[in-house]
């Protein structure tokens, strides 16, 4: 099976245009990394190919306080945690029960929740906010969760329904033969095979869930409440009035690297996570 | 047996789920269908029936007309950016090229970005006075390029369409190469044999075979494009003199800062209206997907 592989003249093209790629995107990156290490002054001054004279390390530890970036990281882990932890296990128990046992109103109540599926944001948008006003959650991080969870439901659903269809049915068998209850045989057979699928959809969750903009865009108010997307757009329109650069150019990094690094890590996982969508889907 | 006592636990186990996805989702979802034929303000309790009155008055606004075209302008000009690249990176990647785990990375990385982060990452490279491009343009002399990228209209929506595509076309290049691995390995191999190139093998064999995964890839492209919002708002929130005003920006003014929620209940339903209409297209050709080896 030989494979040739590309005409010699394709691949230099090919090379080229890939490194193109690469180099504007990694330039843009160590760019933003270069400035922020920079003083307001010599930004403004020097030409952006410069490296910095006197790496100012404390732009960061200004953005990160006085710009309270870490105000934002805290509400954006706990939102995300909260928000996944709960939709997993709301999900996980829902589609045990749609996928695992039989009852009449099984096929009708798959039906509704996949019909989130195709409810897009703005659709909710308008009475959710009258909903939230009513229940006094307007600007609250709790009120956030709620909505996280309840439109990461019908996803998590979707998947984690195939996902148990497709486990065997003996163990579940022999464990009740042994005297557990079907409590038991959810909790200690089914919940740790299905461990691989959750732990898969948990991860896209985590990064919607963290990078999520509508809802946080309309429903947060306060500064001290802003998550990490929020935080970061609002210290962009603050910044090109008070022309803290440098600080925002460190903010952003901050914003970037953590992410990044996550993403390194469970490239893998976080590919196969997404081919597998697409190939089912 | 088991079945019967599995029968207990369906209440405990839908319940909660039923319940915050039912109250905080699909209840709203049907109540702004129901809005969008009143007047409502959001504030007074005064919800008066006006039947189609909203919508009447969304075919003659002038405002939502050019958010229906902005948004219709991102879209093609996303998928005329987004596509091509993607089939190219897709194509470039499954190479076994020297270092395609980096370019992978490199590739694949911005989707883990938020679009703020993104966002002010292109604001600051475009920025007119010490962005990346324009300073670099300037340092190799060719200072008539250097332009405000994002203060004029003419290159405002292009720009966010760069923004978005580059934050994303990973996952196209993801679901692309997916498809692609479906193409039945002996096809390449004997157009490898009649002599044929790598890209030759592409063009020819593996293009044709994806073809109906392609045409199902661009409406959902379509489908999220409708919908663009986040990259609006922070990079140029709709400006500049409404260039880059889209439908969903301009349904969050008409709600949120005009107030005026039957008029935009109206909107997000023309909005859905029109996904439904493609999501319908995705459904048909889906069914087609039918491609015998």
């Amino acid at each position: 099976m030989r494979d040739r592989g590309l005409r010699p003249s394709g691949r230099p093209l090919i090379y080229l245009i890939l490194s193109l790629y690469a180099v504007f995107a990694i330039g843009a990156f160590v760019w933003t990394i270069s400035v922020s290490l920079k003083s307001n002054p010599e930004f403004f001054s020097t030409n952006p190919w410069a490296p910095p004279l006197d790496p100012q390390f404390g732009n960061y530890a200004s953005a990160w306080t006085s710009a309270n970036i870490a105000g934002f990281f805290t509400n954006s882990l706990l939102v995300t945690s909260t928000s996944v932890i709960a939709t997993l296990g709301l999900a996980s128990a829902a589609a045990y029960a749609l996928s695992r046992i039989e009852f009449g109103a099984r096929g009708i109540t798959t039906g509704v929740f996949l019909m989130g599926l195709m409810i897009p944001g703005f659709l909710v948008i308008v009475p959710l906010y009258g909903l939230l006003e009513d229940l006094g959650l307007l600007g609250s991080l709790w009120g956030l969760v709620l909505i996280y969870i309840a439109v990461t439901i019908p996803f998590d659903i979707y998947v984690l329904t195939g996902f148990f269809r497709s486990l065997p049915d003996e163990l579940e068998e022999a464990a009740f033969i042994d005297g557990a209850t079907a409590f038991q045989v959810f909790r200690l057979v089914m919940m740790p095979l299905a461990t691989p699928g959750i732990a898969s959809v948990g991860l896209l969750n985590v990064l919607t869930i963290w990078n999520e903009f509508f809802f946080a865009f309309v429903f947060l108010f306060d500064e001290k409440s802003y998550t990490v997307p929020i935080g970061i757009l609002s210290l962009s329109v603050n910044a090109t009035y008070s022309a803290a650069w440098v600080q925002l150019f460190a903010g952003l990094v901050i914003a970037m690297v953590p992410v990044l690094v996550l993403f390194a890590l469970f490239q893998d996982r976080i590919t196969r996570g997404l081919t597998a969508g697409a190939i089912k889907g | 047996m088991l079945n019967r006592q599995k029968r207990k636990l369906i209440l405990p186990f839908l319940l909660p789920a039923l319940l915050l996805y039912g109250g905080l989702f699909l209840y709203p979802a049907i109540r702004t269908l129901l809005i969008a034929f009143t007047s409502w303000d959001g504030i007074t309790d005064a919800m008066t029936y006006v039947g189609l009155d909203n919508f009447a008055q969304l075919v003659r606004d002038k405002s939502f007309l050019n958010s229906i075209t902005n948004t219709f302008v991102f879209v093609i000009m996303g998928g005329a950016v987004l596509f091509p690249l993607a089939f190219f990176f897709a194509f470039a990647t499954s190479e076994r090229l020297r270092g395609a785990k980096v370019f992978r990375f490199v590739i694949l990385a911005p989707i883990a970005l938020s679009i703020s982060a993104v966002a002010l990452l292109w604001k600051f490279v475009l920025d007119p006075n010490f962005g990346l491009l324009n300073e670099s343009l300037r340092a190799i002399g060719l200072d008539a390029l250097a332009a405000p990228w994002l203060g004029q209209t003419s290159t405002a929506m292009l720009s966010v369409v760069l923004a978005t595509v580059w934050s994303g076309v990973g996952i196209w290049m993801v679901f692309i190469a997916a498809a692609i691995s479906r193409v039945p390995e002996e096809l390449k191999e004997a157009a490898r044999i009649e002599g044929a190139s790598s890209a030759q093998v592409f063009r020819h064999v593996v293009l044709p075979l994806i073809a109906d995964i392609t045409r199902i890839l661009l409406v959902l492209w379509v489908i999220q494009g409708l919908q663009v919002f986040g990259f609006v708002v922070a990079m140029t929130n709709g400006g500049p003199l409404n260039a880059t005003q889209v439908m969903g920006t301009y349904l969050f003014d008409v709600a949120f800062t005009e107030r005026r929620w039957g008029y935009a209940a109206a909107i997000a339903v023309v909005m859905f209206l029109m996904i439904m209409i493609f999501a319908a297209v995705v459904s048909r050709l889906s069914r087609r997907d039918r491609v015998t080896y």
